[in-house]
C-alpha cells in the first residue's frame, strides 16, 4: 500500500506549492488530482497577485485594505502573516520562472485592482493564473524524484484512525477504476472552492467542493461558508470571467443612461471598489431598470477607454474572450456583463498553518478558510493566498510528519465501503431523475436565492429545496456502467459533494441576521457589530447542519464604516 | 437568437466492449453561438452519460477539451456551433478525438504517452542564471511579453494533433513541446540557452525536424504559434550560437539557401 508523509489532495497553486514546500523539508510526498495539474481551475485566475514590493508600499497597507475589504470579518493575525509574506513569496515565484511583466526599469510593473490602495498587483498579461500553475508544475516535473504525481485520480473519503486521526485517503483511478487506499501521516487538502453549486458560475466543472464535503463528512468544521462572492463582470449567458484588471486599466462600468453609477456607491474608488460593493451597485441598476442588453439583465464594461495597444498587450486573453464568447472587438465596443458566482470565501475551517481541528488534516486554498477573506474577498489576494498557506501548510505538515509514526490501521473496511457505494450508483435503476437535472436545479435555485440579495423567505426555499434534491440525488441514476473513465459515475460522487456545500451554505446564511461583505440580507439591512462580529462554523450533527461560533481574531484595526 | 438544432456525429470507443470504434449520433438544440463544447455536454445531460471527453473551464484556458471537429483540431469549448456546421459533411458536425495520440475511451486520448512525455524531454523549467539575486532579476519589458507568447500554450495538444511530421516520425520531439523550449531560450534569466540549443538541434529529431507545413500554426488556439517558436530556436542556434549540426534537416536548408541565393531558384530535384 503506498505510504507517504504527506499526501496533498488537489494540484492547483496551493497544492503544488504544498508539494514543493513539503518535498523541500525532507518528507516524501504524493499529490494527487481528479485532472492533469495544469487544468486545475487556478489556470482561470487572471488578473494578478499583490504583494506589498513598491518602494513606497507597506505590507501593513495591504493588510488594512484586505481587513477592510473582508468587512472586518477576515482574521487579522492570519492576514498579517499573508500580507507581510506576499513580497517574498512574490519574488520566489519571480526565481522559479514566472514571466511577470515589467516596468521601464525592467522591476515587476504592478497593476491597481479592486479595494487596493495603491498599484501593487503583480501580473502576467491576463494570463497571471495560468504562468503560475505552469511554472509551479515545471517545477513538479523537475522535481520527480522527490514529489510522486497522481495524476487523474479521484478521491472518494478521508481514512481516519481510531483516534480520530486523518490518516489517508481512498482513491479511484479515473483511468482504471481500480479503487485504492493511501496512507498518509498527513493529508493537505487543496482541491479549490465549490462553484459548480451555482449556475451560471465562473468556476470550472471541475469545482465540485469535493475538498469541503470531504472534511465536513470526516467532521471538520466548515466556516464563513455564508460568504459567496459575485465577480462584477461575468459575461451573462456563460459566466465567463472578464478580469478585474480590464477596470485597473482603467475600463468604466455605465448603465442604460451611459452613467457611470458607482459614483452613488462608491465616489472615490468608482469601479474599483471592492467587489462585493461593486456587485451589489450592478445588481440594483439591473433590478430597477437601467439594465442593457437582452432583458435589461447587463451593464456595460467599456473597455473602449484604455488604449488599444494597451489592451491588447496587456489583456490579450479578454479580447479573446470577448471575440470568441460574446462576438465583441472590446477594443471598440463595450461588453455586456452582470455579476456571477466567482469564489467562496468560506471553507475548511484552519489556523495559520493550515490546521483542521482533525488531528492530521490540512487545507489550503479556496477550500480552506483561514479566514484572510472574511466577508469578501480582494481581486489578486486569492493567488496569494494560495501560494502562502499553500507553503505553510506543506512546511507544517512535513515537520509534523519528522515526530509521528506511520499510521498503521485495516483501510479494508473504507475501501470495500467506497467500492460498494459506486457498484450501487451504477446499478441503480432508471427511474427518478438524472444526476445532471438535479445538478441544474440546484445551480438555479442557489443562484435566485442564494446570491448578491437575499431574504430569509428565498433562503427557506433555497433550504427545503436543497433538502429534496439530497433525496432525489441518494436515487439519482446514471447511464455510463463502464469502469475505464466513467466520468459519469464521479459526476453523481460530485453532486453528493455540491449539495453537502449548498447545505452548508445556505444554513450559515440563514443564521447571519446582518448584511456583511458578501452577505446582503434585505430583511437585515445593517451591519451589526454587537451582534455578528464573529464568524459562524457549520459541522456535521447526524445527517444536518449544526450552527456554531467562533470569535473574529482583531489585531490592530478595529471595525469601522466601510466607505469606498 | 432562438434555439436550433444542431446534429453531431461523434466519433466513439469503449475500451471493454472488445468493439472497434463507431459513430454515435445526436441531435441537440442550442443557440448557433454557443459552442461544441456545450452542445457535446447536453447529449451527455439529456441523452447519454457515458459520452467521454475530458472539459472543465468552457472559456480556452485550462486545455482539457482538444479534439477533431470536421478532421480539424480545436478546442471544443471555444469552436461555435454555426461556424463548425458551416464546415461539417452532410449537415453533421463530426467530433472525433484528436489525432497522433492513443485513444483511451470515446473523445479520450492518452496526452501523457505523448504530448507530456515530449515536455519532458526539453527539460521544461528555468535554469537560473546564477547569482540568484535578492528581488527580481532585472529584465526587459519585452522580452517577458515575448516569452509570455509562449507561456500562454495552455497544453490542449491540438498543434501535437495534427503534426504531420510526429505523424511521418513519431519521434520527433514535436510543436508543443518545442515552442515550450523556446519559453526558456528566450528567457534572458536561463543559463542554459546554449545548452538547450545544442541539444535540440544536434537531436535528429529536435528542431530541424519540423517540416514547415503550418499546421501546428493553424490548430492553436492560443497563437502560440510553435512552427515560428521552432523557426526562432533554429536562426537562434545557428545565427547566434553559430551551432552546426550533422543533420539532413540542416544539410537541406542550407542547399535551399545557397540556391536561391545563387540561383534565384529552388531546384528541388
Amino acid at each position: 500500500m503506498p505510504a507517504h508523509d504527506v499526501l496533498i489532495i488537489g494540484a492547483g497553486l496551493a497544492g503544488q506549492r504544498a508539494a514543493l514546500a513539503a518535498a523541500r523539508a525532507g518528507a516524501s510526498v504524493a499529490i494527487m488530482s481528479k485532472v492533469h495539474p495544469v487544468r486545475s481551475h487556478s489556470v482561470a485566475a487572471a488578473g494578478g497577485i499583490n504583494a506589498a514590493i513598491s518602494v513606497d508600499d507597506d505590507w501593513r497597507s495591504h493588510a488594512y485594505d484586505t481587513v477592510k475589504g473582508s468587512d472586518y470579518l477576515g482574521d487579522q493575525d492570519a492576514i498579517e502573516i499573508m500580507c507581510s509574506e506576499a513580497p517574498a513569496e512574490v519574488m520566489h515565484l519571480e526565481h522559479m520562472g514566472v514571466t511577470f511583466h515589467r516596468n521601464d526599469n525592467g522591476e515587476l510593473d504592478l497593476r491597481a485592482f479592486g479595494g487596493a490602495s495603491m498599484k501593487r498587483t503583480a501580473y502576467v498579461a491576463d494570463i497571471t493564473g495560468q504562468a503560475l500553475l505552469h511554472v509551479l508544475y515545471e517545477q513538479l516535473m523537475k522535481h520527480h524524484e522527490t514529489v510522486e504525481r497522481l495524476e487523474e485520480w479521484f478521491t472518494l473519503s478521508l481514512l481516519t484512525d481510531g483516534d480520530g486521526c486523518c490518516c489517508g485517503v481512498v482513491a479511484r483511478d479515473v483511468r482504471s477504476g481500480r479503487v485504492e487506499p493511501f496512507m498518509a501521516k498527513n493529508v493537505i487538502l487543496a482541491c479549490g472552492g465549490a462553484g459548480q453549486v451555482y449556475k451560471p458560475t465562473t468556476n470550472g466543472l471541475i469545482v465540485t467542493g469535493d475538498g469541503i464535503a470531504l472534511a465536513y463528512r470526516a467532521g471538520a468544521p466548515l466556516m464563513d461558508m455564508e460568504m459567496v462572492q459575485y465577480h462584477p463582470t461575468c459575461l451573462v449567458e456563460t459566466g465567463i470571467l472578464i478580469t478585474e484588471g480590464a477596470r485597473g486599466e482603467g475600463a468604466h462600468l455605465l448603465n442604460a443612461n451611459g452613467e457611470r453609477f458607482l459614483e452613488k456607491s462608491a465616489p472615490n474608488k468608482m469601479e474599483l471598489a471592492s467587489r462585493d460593493v461593486v456587485s451589489r451597485a450592478e445588481q440594483i441598476e439591473i433590478n430597477e431598470g437601467r439594465g442593457v442588453g437582452p432583458g435589461g439583465l447587463g451593464i456595460y464594461l467599456d473597455v473602449t477607454v484604455v488604449p488599444r495597444k494597451r489592451t491588447l498587450e496587456a489583456l490579450r486573453e479578454i479580447v479573446n474572450l470577448g471575440r470568441d464568447f460574446a462576438g465583441v472587438d472590446i477594443t471598440r465596443e463595450p461588453i455586456t456583463i452582470r455579476p456571477g458566482q466567482h469564489y467562496i470565501m468560506g471553507g475548511v475551517k484552519t489556523d495559520v498553518e493550515g490546521r483542521t481541528p482533525i488531528e492530521g488534516l490540512y487545507a489550503a486554498g479556496e477550500v480552506a478558510c483561514v479566514s484572510v477573506h472574511g466577508g469578501n474577498r480582494l481581486g489578486a489576494n486569492s493567488l496569494l493566498d494560495t501560494l502562502i498557506f499553500g507553503r505553510r501548510a506543506g512546511e507544517h505538515a512535513a515537520a509534523r510528519a519528522a515526530a509521528v509514526a506511520m499510521p498503521q490501521i485495516d483501510a479494508r473496511p473504507a475501501l470495500r465501503r467506497e467500492a460498494e457505494e459506486i457498484e450501487r450508483i451504477i446499478a441503480r435503476p432508471r427511474e427518478g431523475r438524472r444526476v445532471s437535472e438535479i445538478k441544474e436545479e440546484l445551480g438555479e435555485v442557489m443562484n435566485r436565492h442564494v446570491a448578491v440579495f437575499r431574504d430569509e423567505q428565498g433562503l427557506q426555499t433555497a433550504a427545503e429545496t436543497v433538502a429534496r434534491l439530497k433525496e432525489e440525488a441518494a436515487r439519482a441514476w446514471i447511464d455510463d456502467r463502464g469502469t475505464v473513465f466513467n466520468q459519469d459515475v464521479l459526476g453523481a460522487l460530485e453532486l453528493g459533494f455540491m449539495l453537502d456545500c449548498a447545505e452548508a451554505t445556505v444554513a450559515a446564511a440563514i443564521e447571519r441576521k446582518e448584511s456583511r461583505g458578501a452577505q446582503y440580507r434585505t430583511d437585515y439591512p445593517a451591519r451589526d457589530d454587537e451582534q455578528w462580529l464573529k464568524h459562524i462554523d457549520i459541522s456535521l450533527n447526524g445527517d444536518g447542519p449544526q450552527v456554531s461560533y467562533s470569535p473574529v481574531t482583531i489585531t490592530q484595526w478595529q471595525p469601522e464604516e466601510r466607505k469606498y | 437568437m432562438s434555439a436550433e438544432q444542431f446534429k453531431l456525429r461523434m466519433r466513439r470507443y469503449d475500451p471493454e466492449s472488445g468493439q472497434a470504434p463507431y459513430w454515435d449520433e445526436h441531435t441537440v438544440e442550442l443557440e448557433g453561438h454557443r459552442s461544441v463544447l456545450e452542445a457535446i455536454l447536453q447529449a451527455r445531460d439529456r441523452f447519454d452519460g457515458s459520452i467521454g471527453i475530458r472539459c472543465s473551464c468552457r472559456q480556452a484556458i485550462c486545455g482539457s477539451c482538444g479534439v477533431r471537429i470536421n478532421g480539424e483540431p480545436a478546442l471544443a469549448c471555444n469552436t461555435h456551433l454555426d461556424a463548425a456546421r458551416r464546415g461539417a459533411r452532410e449537415g453533421a458536425i463530426e467530433i472525433e478525438p484528436m489525432g497522433n495520440m492513443p485513444v483511451i475511451k470515446d473523445l479520450i486520448v492518452d496526452m501523457d504517452a505523448v504530448h507530456w512525455t515530449k515536455v519532458r524531454r526539453v527539460t521544461p523549467w528555468l535554469i537560473n542564471k546564477l547569482p540568484v539575486p535578492e528581488r527580481e532579476y532585472l529584465v526587459d519589458h519585452d522580452s517577458m511579453v515575448d516569452v509570455t507568447q509562449t507561456m500562454a500554450c495552455i497544453q490542449c495538444g491540438a498543434c501535437v494533433s495534427d503534426c504531420l511530421a510526429m505523424e511521418a516520425d513519431p519521434g520527433f520531439i514535436g510543436p508543443a513541446a518545442l515552442a515550450k523550449a523556446y519559453r526558456f531560450v528566450g528567457d534572458p534569466r536561463d543559463d542554459r540557452h546554449r545548452e538547450r540549443l545544442n541539444d535540440l538541434a544536434q537531436d535528429p529529431q529536435g528542431i530541424f525536424d519540423c517540416t514547415h507545413c503550418f499546421r501546428c500554426v493553424q490548430a492553436c488556439p492560443k497563437d502560440v504559434d510553435p512552427m515560428g517558436q521552432i523557426m526562432r530556436l533554429r536562426r537562434i542556434a545557428t545565427s547566434d550560437y553559430g551551432i552546426v549540426d550533422r543533420n539532413n534537416g540542416r544539410r537541406h536548408e542550407a542547399a535551399f539557401t545557397t540556391l536561391v541565393r545563387d540561383y534565384g531558384l529552388n531546384h528541388e530535384s
